[in-house]
């Protein structure tokens, strides 16, 4: 059911991955130029990390929660869009711009170092979402939209 | 606004750690291992989350849940609870409505996230300064741009902060302010509605503007020398550009807070183009171009407000019915 859900929200959310890959490949030539030190992982893992707050709503459409789909499997689906399609959009994004910029990072052994690490970095933040830390955040949005 | 200060942390700290980062599988030595082996067990503990059995959002069922959850196997017999309504605010803040309860919800929003975003600055370089031989408050915050009353030139990096700060201003939105259906319980006219935008950019160019001064005063102790009207006007104007874009974009929340900041990254393009090819800054025509284009986005924001409030008959048309639970 994981897969499917990924898929539908996919297929309906394409464009804003797309978009997203044109801001950051937008952004990553002025951080090189302005900030070189930065120009490479910390793009992905920042990059990354903001997609993955922004995904956090992907599946909270009124019709998905008629569906006869567990919260595990609802949070998986989450955790797969939230750590894993943002990375690579953002390595995605990242890569584009070092090959523009003709960077010497650009290569499959830091793309795949960075994505290891964008991957951890996110899933360090879901990680944190999980504690009352990372709960108070969401109880407060909810009892907002109530 | 307590969940603002883990929000920056998360989007600083790769840049700060920026240096240090392995730049191949070599240069992974035993403490990035360490940091990678924690990451990755918070990354574990993710993943193998259990949510909790909680009313859905948007379902507005906490109430009857929670007291089912509570012994009480039948719903239908549990208790009626008390309902959780908060006491409405009295004084100054009761008295406020219409237009003047958004702008000072806005511009306490806006007060509080530059605050705490200079706050965090200023004491991750005073715990920093300890460890390592930094710079003093005064150069680091120069070259920062963020003391831009002390000179009356743009400096470099003037376009990237103060973008970055207004990225930051759009993190905590208050419910009033973004969505157009909500300012029309307002009771305001469609004029002052079509104004609303460009008095709210204005409002958290000043809100901004307080807090720099105020940082300029207890680093520098001397009065301003500039007023920096270009990058005020280019500031409130960019700000009122993303909101004018999420109240009439016709999207979805979430695509909306993406597609408004869209103005900032076109920012952040064009300002490459005011480098010369000796990598040299041009303030020279740079701060006449913040000055007019910063007037004429406010006007053509207000215009394009405007329009949206009075003549599109999107906003007019009737909606869909709400299905209730």
């Amino acid at each position: 059911m994981v897969p499917r859900l990924i898929i539908d929200v996919v297929r309906r959310r394409w464009h804003i991955g797309a978009f997203a890959v044109f801001q950051l490949h937008i952004f990553y030539p002025l951080v090189a130029k302005f900030w070189p030190s930065s120009a490479g992982m910390a793009v992905t893992m920042c990059g990354g990390w903001f997609l993955s707050m922004a995904s956090a709503d992907l599946f909270s459409l009124r019709v998905l929660f008629q569906l006869p789909v567990s919260r595990r499997t609802w949070w998986l689906a989450r955790w797969w869009m939230s750590v894993v399609a943002a990375v690579v959009i953002a390595q995605l994004a990242s890569s584009i711009g070092q090959w523009r910029e003709g960077s010497p990072l650009f290569g499959v052994e830091y793309a795949l170092l960075s994505l290891i690490f964008g991957v951890l970095y996110c899933g360090f933040s879901m990680g944190i979402r999980t504690t009352p830390l990372g709960k108070s955040g969401v109880s407060r949005r909810r009892s907002r939209l109530r | 606004m307590t969940v603002l200060p883990v929000v920056i942390l998360f989007i600083a700290a790769p840049f700060l750690l920026a240096p240090y980062l392995p730049l191949s599988f070599a240069d992974l030595t035993a403490t990035w291992l360490v940091v990678m082996l924690v990451m990755a067990a918070f990354t574990v503990v993710g993943y193998r989350h259990h949510p909790a059995i909680t009313p859905r959002p948007h379902l507005r069922l906490a109430s009857r849940l929670e007291s089912v959850r509570s012994g009480n196997t039948v719903p239908s017999a549990a208790p009626a609870l008390e309902a959780k309504i908060e006491a409405p605010p009295t004084g100054f803040l009761g008295r406020l409505t219409g237009t003047r309860m958004v702008l000072w919800e806005e511009s306490r929003k806006q007060f509080i996230i530059f605050s705490v975003v200079f706050a965090i600055g200023v004491a991750w370089w005073a715990i920093g300064s300890q460890y390592r031989p930094w710079p003093p408050l005064n150069e680091v915050l120069r070259k920062m741009a963020l003391l831009p009353f002390s000179t009356p030139s743009a400096p470099i990096m003037e376009p990237i902060v103060f973008g970055a700060l207004l990225i930051l201003a759009n993190v905590g939105d208050v419910w009033m302010t973004s969505r157009i259906r909500s300012l029309r319980t307002l009771p305001v006219s469609s004029s002052t509605l079509g104004s609303l935008t460009v008095v709210l950019g204005l409002t958290s160019a000043a809100m901004l503007w307080l807090v720099l001064l105020a940082l300029h005063g207890l680093v520098l102790r001397t009065l301003p020398s500039s007023p920096r009207l270009d990058l005020f006007m280019a500031f409130a104007a960019l700000s009122t550009t993303t909101r004018t874009i999420r109240f009439v974009a016709p999207l979805q929340d979430k695509a909306k807070s993406m597609i408004c900041l869209a103005p900032i990254f076109a920012v952040w393009l064009a300002a490459g183009y005011f480098v010369d090819s000796k990598d040299t800054w041009r303030p020279g025509l740079v701060q006449p171009a913040m000055l007019i284009g910063g007037l004429l986005t406010l006007v053509a924001s207000w215009a394009v407000m405007r329009l949206a409030v009075t003549r599109s008959s999107r906003m007019y048309r009737p909606q869909p019915a709400v299905p209730t639970v």
